[in-house]
């Protein structure tokens, strides 16, 4: 009898409900098949092939893991490589303690505020390749080759403005070439800093008052505030900055450019490239989400 | 040894006081001074492009000149704005785009919404697909995504036809802007993993009860959805919205698959297509000014909104509450 009274037809509310809920993901599961397997399930296919533009389309031809072997053969390409990569364990770290500093800095209310949080979401707005490369050329300075794997590479040169008065000020040259290059990583790295500026702002702001109340109550100064309430707040929002800057840099590398410029006449080579780059970035992805996130402490 | 130990207690605590005070009003100043500094290395680029739009040829390799032209002149603007055929381009930019965030919202929203809300098997699972979409280049699957473009096929059915009528049935979508619209509608417009990402946070931070009374009160999932997370997500649409439009605005690589044709130039790929043109060719001085008039004009719309509504487009980044 029991079993009787327990038997159900069709599916409990909480199943029907769930699955009212998949139907919002449909259009996204045709995109994902369509738009994303497809492309990368071929790219594969094109790592083990070597690809040419017959007369119908492309033609493939077996190689097996040739490709794999000639690009690691490539010095130039290993070179690119593990700048790329170099350049991500010290890009990182500094874009991320960049934004974190200036979000705080724009974080109290102070006359100017709105100006100066204006000024800093400009690169946002303005940051195309075309513009930027438009920018390089124009300066007649850098060089998008050598300036190396910065997102943006603009060179202020020794003959800029500031290095002008500078050296009117009767400072030596090698000082000046140190400035310069201060300023160029300096400009590079705020220019990347748009999005974790915003990401930071936002999280400060979750950060309820009443803390830092009881914080100067209990006699702490404003450092110890800092480390105690500010930085463990903040500890999830830094996590995201960390990955989403990890896969910013990933994107502008000077390695991508190479990729691309194979990309016409040796598919094939540039899309075992792009895949060996990315299986390393996502390393990097994981290692850092399962060490930082270890330290995360949620909020609840 | 306390160097206060003999004075009398109010003038140590006037002392004190006014050291405070100082040191506020370093701080104060410090915060301006870096602020300020920092200010003038982000906007130096732009302002250098304006000052050398404004220049004339001659002027560009004048010495003199460091920022302010002596003799400013518009003819640069004019003449881009003939050669790039500014305003028609555009009308269609702004049109694409639009269409683009519309769809983008929608359709990321919705996928946010069921994953953060529901708990069917694999829900974790699509998300951090999801966010594993953005991490791939664009450049392994160009090829793929033209030829997808190229013969498309309406997601299979075209083919499925063709099993039957042995005529598959495919459109060439290339050189139209329906290749952006799609994969906008699909979640797959540029960046989408991260909206993704920001929209479910949100709806993770709303509390269920909304959606309970909600059941309670007789709407069924999407009544749910569109009366009552919609609005009180306001502020996180808005956001969404104007990253995509800056996404879309700045992005020539991807757009730049699909698009070779100048019938169908959004506004970057135009200024790309004559800007290296032009510098392919190069005429020494008037290359280099026209290329910054034509810059500028790329990225005029987008920052005179920007600094027309950026009192608002702060209070938004502000009130969407994002706590990652």
């Amino acid at each position: 009898m029991r079993s009787k009274l327990r038997k159900r037809h069709g599916a409990s509310l909480g199943e029907r409900r769930e699955r009212k809920g998949m139907l919002f993901l449909i259009p996204w599961v045709i995109g994902f098949i369509f738009f994303f397997l497809k492309p990368m399930a071929e790219s594969m296919y094109y790592t083990f092939n070597t690809v040419s533009f017959g007369n119908e389309g492309l033609e493939y031809e077996a190689v097996g893991w040739e490709n794999y072997a000639s690009i690691f053969a490539d010095k130039s390409f290993l070179q690119n490589l593990s700048e790329a990569w170099t350049s991500i364990l010290y890009q990182v770290p500094l874009v991320v303690l960049f934004s974190l500093m200036v979000a705080l800095l724009l974080n109290k209310q102070f006359p100017g505020r709105l100006l100066f949080r204006s000024v800093f979401f400009v690169p946002l707005i303005v940051m195309s390749s075309v513009v930027t490369g438009i920018m390089n050329d124009i300066s007649g300075y850098a060089t998008l080759g050598e300036a190396g794997n910065n997102l943006v590479n603009f060179d202020f040169g020794v003959d800029g403005f500031f290095t002008n008065i500078l050296s009117a000020l009767g400072i030596g040259s090698t000082i000046l070439e140190e400035f310069s290059g201060l300023f160029n990583n300096l400009f590079s790295i705020s220019w990347s800093s748009a999005v974790q500026i915003i990401l930071y702002l936002t999280a400060l702001q979750t950060i309820p008052e009443s803390y830092y109340e009881v914080c100067s109550i209990e006699g702490a100064t404003p450092w110890e505030a800092f480390w105690k309430i500010t930085f463990p707040c903040l500890s999830p929002i830094t996590l995201v900055c960390l990955i989403y800057t990890i896969v910013d840099t990933f994107t502008h590398a000077k390695l991508v450019d190479s990729i691309t410029n194979m990309s016409d006449k040796f598919l094939h080579l540039s899309a075992t490239m792009a895949w060996v780059y990315f299986i390393g970035v996502f390393v990097y992805i994981i290692v850092i989400y399962s060490i930082v996130s270890r330290w995360v402490k949620y909020m609840d | 040894m306390n160097i206060l130990q003999n004075v009398p207690e109010r003038n140590k605590l006037l002392f004190q006081k006014n050291t405070k005070r100082v040191g506020n009003v370093f701080f104060k100043l410090m915060r301006y001074f870096l602020l300020i500094g920092l200010s003038f290395l982000v906007l130096y680029p732009i302002l250098y492009l304006l000052s050398v739009s404004f220049r004339t040829v001659e002027e560009f390799y004048d010495e003199t000149v460091i920022w302010i032209p002596k003799t400013p002149t518009l003819i640069h603007y004019g003449s881009m704005i003939e050669q790039l055929e500014y305003l028609k381009v555009l009308g269609r930019t702004v049109f694409v785009i639009l269409s683009c965030v519309i769809l983008q919202l929608i359709s990321c929203s919705i996928t946010a919404y069921a994953l953060a809300r529901y708990k069917f098997k694999g829900v974790n699972v699509a998300f951090l697909l999801a966010i594993f979409t953005l991490i791939v280049l664009p450049q392994t699957a160009h090829i793929s995504l033209f030829s997808t473009f190229r013969y498309f096929d309406f997601f299979g059915i075209g083919s499925v036809i063709g099993w039957f009528t042995g005529n598959d049935v495919t459109v060439n979508l290339i050189n139209t802007h329906w290749p952006l619209f799609l994969s906008a509608a699909f979640g797959f417009g540029l960046r989408s993993g991260l909206y993704i990402y920001i929209f479910r946070e949100f709806f993770k931070g709303m509390p269920s009860g909304l959606e309970e009374a909600a059941n309670i009160d007789g709407c069924g999932t999407l009544s749910t959805y569109l009366r009552i997370i919609v609005p009180n997500a306001i502020p996180v649409f808005v956001m969404v919205a104007l990253l995509t439009t800056v996404d879309y605005w700045n992005d020539s690589t991807v757009t730049g698959i699909y698009l070779n044709s100048e019938e169908s130039f959004l506004l970057i790929n135009n200024f790309e297509f004559y800007g290296y043109q032009q510098i392919a060719n190069r005429v020494y001085g008037l290359t280099e000014v026209q290329n910054a008039a034509g810059a500028i004009l790329t990225v005029l719309p987008l920052l005179l909104v920007y600094i027309i509504c950026q009192k608002f487009f702060v209070e938004c980044m502000d009130r969407s509450g994002i706590k990652g």
